[in-house]
């Protein structure tokens, strides 16, 4: 779906992308992970046709970006860090002037402001001001906004920043249903735990350079760690229980190693997962 | 609706969401042009101007001369001290006083004009320096109070009949000349001619000899003839407040513009079916019209309660206005443009604002400015803006005078649109 082949990008002395050579397959959820100023942004911005690279190519769905930039922005939708909205209209307002700017109107606009009103289930508070909402409402409008012309790829930059656990869940419920619907995603975080529990492919930059790339397991198995599984015991059973389950299997077992639930489960258990929408 | 359209809805809306900001932006316009058309207002409405006269004379003709000062309608002479009076002025409480000097009484006499009397007594005009052009009016009028009194005492005959006979001695007792005969001869004349004299002071019981100045005026403002009435004071000032606060309201949506940027707004509709040209066009006709909105609800408020008419073309005036309404729009994209910072644009954009108002006239009248700051003016498109609707509204010109403005102002337009996008810093 996006081909970026040999992509250098420079500002002056500063070079932000080297080389970089990447493929995301239509269909895949791709993490792009790399620290603060690894190039993450910049590559997106080429991908999105908004920064012409100094060499190499990025073509989506085997349209040149820099050739072809508007044809390219109607197959992507870009979800950016930043909320990206207009505080002082309503929820309602804002789907309709941004799918409006999108290129969308009549009954195609009407739908497509109901799909993305339920898709971040904000429909009881379609009327309120988006200044009104709180910061895991806004990151849902934000990424429904995003979405309304039905792009067949859809690029994240970081679109869990700042929000509670419930709005986080919700939007990793949306980004598998987008997923599981065609669109391409591809997802940039600094948490990787997010892209463990999203991603199948991802590719790690740095200092602008591609420092690897391949599925999720590939780059697990390849890393020269022991595998590690994790096993959930019922109440009752013990480490020791299974130690001795598994040795009379036959598996040669390093260590059983009891690892302690961790903060956000235990907020999740008690809070739930259903969304929190008060301001 | 084409993206275009949203684009301008999304700005109209949201300068309709800020109710209270909306009402400021008329109301603030408003309450200062009615503050300062009232301190315009026309002269025969204006206030008199306050003074002191300290007569340190004391006679007859200088107590004649503060009685007609106190009677000119134009003045308000307040009773004070020479102590009390300079201090007042000093202080700003008064904006001028007069001190007459020993001798005045005697230099308004006609015989003063023989060289009886020591010549000219010299009065002293003590002024507030912040004032001056009240000092200025006072001592005009008073100078032609001055005369009017010496005049009217030259044509009283029995002051005259003194004025002769002076002028005989001096002839008589100066050395032989060849045509003093002839000068006696048709003094004699003259004073036989005279009626005889009374026994009252001079003046009284006498009509005069009816002399009157060769030449009077009668004042006449240059305004349109109409029964709607002429010059309106709110007029003017509605169209310099108007102008300027439209100007700040161009420079609060080019922060907003800059703002647009740093909040990721600009990318996300970079990477919709709009371009960047549309991008500033629509920011650009978003605050056109609502500078077009304000303007038709502050000249509103102008025509239903301070009296405001558009004596000219009406066409004129909708020129004018809505060209100075594109001229806001296209001067939001040249501060952004410029600025590129909120807080640049802040205070680059009320610097710029404060100096065109100024030398555009919108917050001074012209006529206070030395004549090359008044030329620079002409330069400034606030200028040809409350030119052009002073000239549509109680000037009461015709349409051509109204189009005049309306295309320089679409110059100065077109020309910080293209600046403007030029310059403007999109990452």
């Amino acid at each position: 779906m996006i081909r970026i082949d040999g992509l250098r990008v420079t500002y002056g002395s500063l070079c932000a992308v080297d080389s970089l050579t990447l493929d995301v397959p239509r269909g895949a959820l791709f993490g792009l992970l790399g620290p603060n100023g690894a190039g993450k942004t910049t590559t997106i911005r080429c991908i999105a046709g908004l920064v012409v690279p100094s060499a190499g190519s990025v073509t989506v769905g085997g349209v040149d970006a820099v050739a072809h930039p508007a044809e390219v922005r109607r197959r992507i939708g870009v979800v950016p860090q930043q909320l990206a909205l207009y505080d002082e209209l309503t929820v309602l307002q804002n789907l309709r002037v941004l799918g409006g700017v999108l290129g969308l109107s009549g009954a195609r606009l009407a739908d497509r402001v109901e799909w993305a009103l339920e898709l971040a289930q904000l429909r009881p508070r379609v009327e309120a001001r988006v200044e009104t909402l709180s910061g895991g409402m806004k990151r849902r409008l934000n990424l429904a906004s995003s979405l309304l012309h039905g792009p067949e790829c859809v690029i994240c930059d970081e679109p869990t920043t700042g929000v509670d656990p419930q709005s986080r869940l919700h939007i990793f419920d949306t980004i598998r249903r987008l997923r599981a619907e065609g669109s391409t995603v591809v997802y940039t975080t600094h948490y990787m735990e997010e892209v463990e529990a999203l991603c199948d492919r991802v590719a790690i930059i740095d200092h602008g350079r591609l420092v690897t790339a391949g599925t999720l397991r590939e780059l697990l198995a390849g890393s020269g760690t022991p595998l590690r599984h994790s096993v959930t015991l019922r109440a009752g059973a013990s480490g020791a229980d299974l130690a001795g389950a598994l040795s009379a299997a036959g598996l040669d077992v390093d260590a059983v190693v009891p690892t302690p639930r961790s903060l956000e489960d235990i907020f999740l258990e008690r809070t739930g997962h259903s969304l929190r929408d008060e301001a | 609706m084409k993206p275009l359209g949203w684009l301008i809805a999304k700005d109209l809306l949201r300068f309709r969401a800020d109710g209270r900001g909306a009402l400021a932006t008329v109301l603030t316009p408003v309450v200062l042009a009615a503050l300062l058309g009232t301190l315009f207002n026309p002269p025969d409405l204006a206030n008199t101007v306050r003074l002191a006269v300290i007569d340190r004379d004391g006679s007859a003709g200088s107590r004649a001369l503060v009685e007609a000062v106190r009677a000119d309608p134009n003045l308000e002479v307040v009773p004070a001290t020479e102590e009390e009076a300079l201090a007042d002025v000093a202080r700003g409480r008064l904006p001028l006083a007069i001190i007459l000097p020993p001798g005045s009484g005697a230099a308004l006499t006609p015989s003063a004009f023989l060289g009886a009397g020591g010549g000219p007594a010299r009065a002293e005009l003590v002024f507030d320096p912040s004032r001056k052009t009240e000092a200025d009016l006072v001592e005009g009028l008073v100078t032609r109070i001055v005369f009017e009194q010496t005049m009217s005492r030259i044509t009283d005959p029995g002051s005259l009949r003194a004025l002769l006979t002076q002028a005989r001695a001096l002839i008589s007792s100066s050395p032989p000349d060849p045509d003093d005969a002839a000068w006696l001869d048709v003094i004699d004349r003259a004073l036989r001619l005279m009626p005889p004299p009374s026994d009252g002071p001079p003046g009284a019981g006498s009509t005069g000899l009816a002399i009157s100045p060769p030449l009077t005026f009668h004042r006449r403002a240059a305004v349109v003839d109409s029964p709607l009435g002429g010059y309106n004071s709110y007029a003017h000032t509605f169209a310099g407040m108007l102008c300027m606060f439209l100007l700040f309201v161009a420079a609060d949506a080019a922060k907003e513009l800059v703002a647009e940027r740093r909040s990721g707004l600009q990318t996300r509709l970079r990477l919709s079916a709009v371009s960047r040209g549309q991008i500033l066009a629509a920011r650009a006709l978003s605050v056109a019209a609502i500078a077009l909105v304000i303007s038709l609800a502050v000249y509103a408020v102008g025509f239903a309660a301070f009296g405001i008419r558009v004596l000219g073309s009406w066409w004129g005036f909708a020129a004018v206005l809505c060209a100075q309404a594109l001229f806001v729009g296209a001067f939001s994209i040249f501060l952004a443009g410029v600025g590129r910072t909120e807080r640049t644009i802040a205070s680059l954009g009320t610097f710029a604002i404060l100096v065109m108002s100024f030398l555009g006239g919108s917050m001074l009248p012209a006529f206070l400015m030395p004549p090359w700051l008044r030329a620079l003016g002409h330069a400034m498109p606030t200028a040809w803006a409350t030119d052009g609707l002073a000239a549509m509204t109680w000037r009461g010109m015709d349409l051509a005078e109204g189009l005049v403005p309306a295309t320089i102002l679409m110059g100065y337009a077109l020309l910080c649109a293209a600046v403007g996008s030029r310059v403007f810093r999109w990452d």
